[in-house]
């Protein structure tokens, strides 16, 4: 499994979280925002490093 | 009220009730089954699986269908908010070809002959539409505008009330949602939609005896009307009783089986309970009805996601997304099925 391919997934992953978080957040629902968040960091921390 | 808007709304807080709370371990096992299938694919050939089973699937769904009810409804809606209503109408029925139980879309044509027999202006209804057009591109914070400011023109529109109720649903606002609706049932007191939605925002402030009362009020008020028996079925989910549950939901189907919801509450509950190939039966049901019932391919998606089959998953939570364009879940399972495990 190539490197390209996976950040091409976490690209399509990070673009969904990022999405879910702010109507999660419009929608006042500070769990389900908190949930994206986290996995929206956690594909930070994996693509920096 | 917004029937199919707060439906899809709930059968998606149902559907997607272990994000946050119990199944998130379910969905880690299932992140861990299809870390375990991926293993033993890449010792295989990953290809041919995955590409047989995406064909089976569409000989049962119009997943790359492009003509369908909300394509339609969408162009209707635009053209209604520029005061083009004959053009909106053409689309409207074209819509009702596809699915003639979408109450949204017979509540948007009575509006349109209200102006047109001059029952209200152009002018408001042209207001109303352009709110709805917001509804579909996702801009509720601009729809309640519009529909607020519907409502000072016009205080008696209980069309209005009952839009902003079902915004106010998907805000998790229910005790607006309550003032909305009841101020729509005053001013239209036969409508049975309305002790509906009543019925369905006092179940989510957890009062399930007001719950009961509304939902037993329309069904005196109108027998055949299936919505009661959802309602029933969801207050029984909640207080946990859920064979009672599902027997409400196949009562409204035997009621009335042309409409997708029955379909979709039991595809959400035997999801929830773990029968996941179960689900998914009535979830593709409910498409055969609905081609376009974006909280039936939601649950598809779920439902393969659950079954480790994320490949599969992703196209019916793209779907979802393209028809629902302001529920956050879909987006959430799709970027679960998209995690690279």
């Amino acid at each position: 499994m190539g490197l390209v391919w996976l950040i091409g997934q976490y690209d399509e992953a990070r673009e969904a979280f990022q999405k879910a978080k702010e109507l999660f957040q419009s929608r006042g629902n500070l769990n389900m925002t908190k949930a994206a968040e986290k996995y929206l960091n956690k594909i930070k921390a994996l693509v920096e490093n | 009220m917004n029937k199919k808007f707060f439906i899809s709304f709930l059968m998606l807080l149902l559907l997607f009730y272990g994000c946050s709370e119990k199944p998130i371990s379910e969905k880690q096992k299932a992140i861990n089954t299809y870390k375990e299938k991926q293993n033993k694919l890449s010792i295989v050939n990953s290809q041919s699986e995955q590409i047989k089973d995406s064909n089976e699937d569409k000989i049962f769904l119009p997943l790359t269908k492009e003509a369908t009810s909300f394509t339609f409804s969408k162009k209707g809606v635009g053209y209604a908010s520029q005061g083009k209503f004959d053009e909106a109408k053409e689309q409207f029925n074209k819509a009702l070809e596809v699915y003639k139980a979408d109450t949204t879309i017979n509540e948007i044509l009575n509006i349109i002959k209200d102006a047109e027999e001059g029952v209200i202006s152009e002018n408001y209804a042209i207001r109303l539409f352009k709110a709805e057009n917001h509804i579909i591109k996702g801009n509720t914070q601009q729809a309640i505008t519009e529909f607020q400011e519907a409502i000072q023109l016009n205080p008696r529109c209980a069309y209005a009330y009952s839009k902003l109720g079902a915004i106010y649903s998907y805000l998790g606002d229910y005790q607006k949602v309550i003032f909305c609706i009841q101020k729509a049932s005053q001013i239209d007191s036969n409508n049975v939609e309305y002790l509906y939605g009543l019925g369905m925002a006092y179940n989510l402030l957890k009062q399930s005896q007001k719950a009961i009362t509304e939902f037993e009020k329309a069904i005196q008020m109108n027998p055949n009307y299936a919505g009661s028996y959802i309602g029933l079925g969801h207050v029984y989910f909640s207080m946990g009783q859920h064979q009672q549950a599902i027997a409400e939901f196949e009562k409204s189907i035997q009621i009335n089986p042309d409409i997708s919801d029955g379909y979709d509450e039991l595809g959400a509950i035997y999801n929830f309970l773990g029968q996941y190939e179960k689900s998914l039966v009535y979830n593709k049901k409910a498409i055969q009805i609905n081609p376009d019932d974006g909280a039936a391919y939601a649950g598809i998606g779920i439902n393969y996601f659950y079954l480790g089959q994320f490949q599969q998953a992703i196209p019916y939570l793209q779907k979802s997304i393209q028809i629902n364009l302001v529920f956050p879940e879909p987006y959430y399972g799709l970027g679960l099925a998209n995690w690279p495990v």
